[in-house]
């Protein structure tokens, strides 16, 4: 079988061209650079996102690194330990403390089986501990869970945040297996630890007045995000006897108020524990509706950016998630020269679906739908 | 002819066979000049690597990586569909095959089964483990079985 290989390769090689002259490359190097954005562009986007909130999305979650070179050498030691399983697909990465020693460490999940994009298998979890140490196990309850028989999966599994959910020191991961409407999404729990418990999600510890859908033993997923009809929020907070729990609400809006249930769990660190529920209705002119607003972060730890960089009628545009607004970065395309482009989004419900550009932008944009967290728009 | 041209010089050939290998003749001239480019920017340019040539060969698949997962992206559809001719030959199919391979199995296999080098050779230059290399190996295997399975 290798013959086969040198097969294809002779007749690759037939059709080898020349190597480029150095003279050539001599002169790509020494061609102006366009700025990366122009600098009123830059401005723009930076107020914006100071006004969003969005300047303060951090590197690190949680823990504390020694030095830069140290979190470098985390981070190459997950890049290896990923190429060592022939490297992942869909892959997604944060770092946070998860052992609670105090220091960072960094985790990367996705698929390594990877024939097709769409529908990727083998979800898999990679860990590069503070330690040196780097682990990997396969994420085989990576899914929705079903009334009976094991999960079922989605072709989703990605980190989305790294919160601390029980204020002990140690963050949970919370993986993402299915997107919802708008930018809602269903998220499991995972506890790094250095044994193979962490290949298991977090699940619901026995008892409790649970509704039906909250069953003991099952694995816990919760909700997260914003659509135009509810809002989805996980916050941390501490009850009236000192203990950490987190809130998970659900508010549905109806005309000037939010109609909320309300879920209060605990983490123990092993399983999680359904404390009560409540239902309520607040007016969305609230001081405390802010509350229900489902942000960037999960309990103070930023959710993951991730980025898309997909073709739109001939225009390649670098999508961001969750930040609301996002430059097309017209240098990357020269296609974009001499052309008015699409220049910036709106993807969360701060603003209508179908937003319309500022007045003072010079450009126009031109959102043609929202699905599913991408804003597809036509340029103009 | 300045230091960094004299480097050049020497690797030319072998990184265009290796682009060539890895993003076909196409687009190898591109690959091996944005590489180079991108090197010459750096502090010290070409002639300030300690070693140039497994810096370059990591570089050249990098970016074949990159603008495979370009293409993945911009265009998922399967490599054939019913529109397609069919290939004029076994020789032909196989190189189909291997421009399916990701960068890194196609250079696992470049280096390996072309070049000749041990995947202990292969895996310094492609900076990973030799049993990366073996397992990139095997992926290749399976995928030019599939293909001959299905013929």
């Amino acid at each position: 079988m290798s013959a086969d290989f040198r097969t294809a390769y002779d007749a690759l090689l037939e059709q080898m061209p020349d190597p480029p002259s150095f003279e050539r490359i001599r002169t790509q190097t020494l061609r102006p650079k366009p700025p990366l954005v122009p600098g009123w562009q830059v401005a723009t986007v930076a107020a914006i996102a100071v006004l969003l909130g969005i300047g303060g999305i951090a590197l690190f979650t949680g823990g504390q690194p020694r030095t830069g070179e140290e979190v470098r050498g985390v981070e190459a030691r997950l890049v290896e330990a990923i190429a060592d399983l022939g490297g992942l697909c869909k892959e997604s990465s944060t770092m946070a403390d998860f052992d609670g020693d105090g220091l960072t460490d960094a985790v990367a999940v996705g698929f390594t089986d990877c024939d097709t994009q769409t529908n990727p298998s083998d979800p898999t979890m990679v860990v590069s501990w503070s330690s040196g140490e780097t682990e990997s196990w396969a994420l085989e309850q990576c899914g929705v869970a079903q009334p009976e028989g094991p999960p079922r999966p989605t072709g989703i599994c990605e980190v989305f945040a790294a919160p601390d959910l029980n204020d002990d020191g140690r963050a949970e991961l919370a993986v993402k297996v299915q997107q919802a409407a708008g930018s809602i999404v269903l998220l499991q729990f995972y506890a790094l630890t250095p044994d193979e418990t962490t290949q298991t999600p977090i699940q619901i510890a026995p008892g409790g007045p649970g509704p039906a859908e909250i069953t003991p033993g099952q694995i816990a997923t919760l909700t997260y995000g914003s659509s135009p009809d509810y809002e989805e929020n996980i916050r941390c907070t501490t009850s009236p006897e000192g203990e950490p729990i987190f809130l998970v609400t659900v508010a549905e809006s109806q005309g000037d108020q939010w109609n909320v249930f309300e879920g209060t769990w605990h983490y123990d660190g092993r399983l999680m524990d359904f404390r009560s529920q409540r239902t309520y209705s607040i007016s969305k002119d609230s001081p405390n509706a802010s509350d229900l607003i489902a942000g960037d972060d999960i309990c103070g730890a930023p959710i993951s950016e991730s980025q898309e960089e997909v073709e739109i009628n001939g225009f390649n545009m670098v999508l961001t998630y969750p930040v609301d607004w996002y430059l097309a970065e017209e240098s990357l395309t020269p296609q974009f020269e001499g052309k008015d482009a699409c220049l910036a989004m709106a993807v969360s419900d701060t603003y209508p679906e179908r937003p319309t550009c500022p007045r003072n932008d010079p450009y126009e944009i031109t959102p043609v739908s929202y699905n599913r967290g991408k804003l597809w728009f036509d340029p103009v | 002819m300045d230091s960094d041209a004299k480097a050049y010089q020497e690797l030319r050939f072998e990184l265009t066979r290796l682009a060539t290998a890895l993003v076909g003749p196409s687009e190898a001239e591109d690959v091996v000049a944005d590489v180079v480019v991108r090197v010459l920017e750096r502090p010290g340019g070409l002639s300030g690597l300690k070693d140039p040539r497994p810096y370059l060969v990591k570089a050249i698949i990098n970016e074949a990586r990159s603008r495979f997962r370009k293409r993945k992206r911009v265009d998922d559809r399967p490599v054939r569909n019913e529109e397609d001719p069919p290939a004029a030959d076994y020789r032909d199919q196989l190189v189909e095959v291997v421009s399916t391979l990701p960068p890194r199995q196609r250079a696992a296999t470049f280096l390996v089964y072309w070049e000749g080098h041990t995947s202990v050779s292969a895996a310094e230059l492609m900076g990973c483990r030799p049993a990366t290399v073996r397992r990139y190996l095997h992926l290749a295997h399976r995928k030019l079985e599939e293909m001959i399975d299905e013929r």
